[in-house]
């Protein structure tokens, strides 16, 4: 939700490791992150701190998984990939090796590499490999109420 | 009618002491010790011990309201033992560690103990490390037990401990602290919890 940004981060792990010279906390072990609907759940997630704030999350996982509520109306968007890293000032994910996001609309994509700007909710897909995007056929009942 | 207004103070009185009881559980009870010789062999008042490393460098600074140094006393003979493995209790111990080029860090405990010639300090009660961070923040750790080793700049503990630093707190059971690489290793239970940032 447009909300989450202001809600607090909180992050749950089995045991952490804080470096107070390069500001980077790691959360190990079954690492779940909160901030209001969104969610990433991780083998570690790192966090690094400025002066004025968190500046960005790093989670890694076999797969990393994120999720977020867009609007109050819509579907889940649901993401995975080895690598998610989270800018949480300007608001963009971006999802790296194995990566594949689930709109929620039935659409899906799967790339290298994905970057999701969450204020827009835009996704942009980019890879070596290619880029695969699945979209689900409308169902006859969808396509009868617009020809109404 | 009276009567009635008193039986709903007493209530709500009842109701907040179990309140503040439950809420924090301090440690009163000092740690266990095993049968202590009556009377100590010294007691010093408002002492202040500078030790130095052997290029000249202050290493730690030990500020103590009361001191009591015991000697340990050998079970078979009951005769006491040499001075090196006696102890010391400390009221109010204020311990302030420093590391080259970075600011140094602060400890205090009601209560403490040092033993092995003062290489390893155990305090309890309301034990707080604080360091103030490079960035104007501070770090400020609180936990009811630490164990520290003053010469290694090494500091731990298995219990319950509460971070707080400039946008987050974290809350953990057990940690150890690196005081020269600045590591704190948060051991179990972990949560951490950081602001949202403000609005470009």
């Amino acid at each position: 939700l447009p909300s989450d940004r202001n809600q607090p981060i909180e992050i749950d792990a089995e045991r952490a490791e804080r470096n107070d010279k390069t500001g980077v906390t790691t959360f190990i072990g079954n690492a779940t992150l909160t901030q209001g609907t969104l969610k990433i759940s991780a083998d570690s997630i790192r966090v690094k701190q400025n002066p004025s704030g968190v500046d960005n999350i790093v989670a890694e996982g076999q797969p990393a998984k994120f999720q977020q509520q867009p609007e109050a109306n819509e579907p889940l968007v649901k993401a995975e990939a080895e690598k998610i890293l989270y800018s949480v000032a300007k608001e963009t994910v971006n999802l790296s090796v194995n990566a594949q996001i689930d709109r929620g609309d039935g659409s899906t994509i799967n790339s290298d590499s994905i970057d999701y700007d969450i204020r827009e909710s835009h996704s942009v897909a980019s890879g070596d490999s290619g880029v695969k995007i699945v979209i689900q056929p409308q169902t006859e009942e969808n396509s009868g109420n617009e020809q109404q | 009618m009276l009567k009635k207004i008193l039986t709903l103070t007493v209530i709500t009185g009842l109701v907040l002491v179990a309140v503040l009881i439950s809420e924090n559980p301090k440690i009163t009870a000092p740690l266990k010790l095993e049968s202590k010789p009556q009377t100590p062999v010294a007691i010093i008042k408002n002492s202040t011990t500078r030790q130095y490393n052997p290029q000249g460098q202050l290493e730690y600074l030990l500020k103590v309201e009361t001191a009591e140094q015991f000697l340990r006393v050998n079970p078979k003979n009951d005769k006491p033992l040499s001075a090196e493995k006696g102890y010391t209790e400390l009221s109010q111990p204020d311990l302030t560690l420093f590391q080259s080029e970075q600011t140094p860090w602060n400890i205090t405990a009601e209560n403490g103990r040092a033993e092995n010639n003062g290489t390893v300090i155990t305090l309890w009660g309301d034990v707080v490390v604080y360091r103030s961070l490079a960035d104007g923040g501070e770090y400020i750790m609180s936990t009811d037990q630490l164990e520290v080793r003053p010469l290694e700049q090494l500091a731990e503990t298995d219990r319950a401990v509460t971070i707080r630093s400039p946008n987050g707190v974290a809350n953990a059971v057990g940690m150890r602290l690196n005081m020269i690489n600045n590591v704190t290793e948060l051991l179990s239970q972990v949560k951490g919890v950081y602001e949202s940032n403000p609005l470009p």
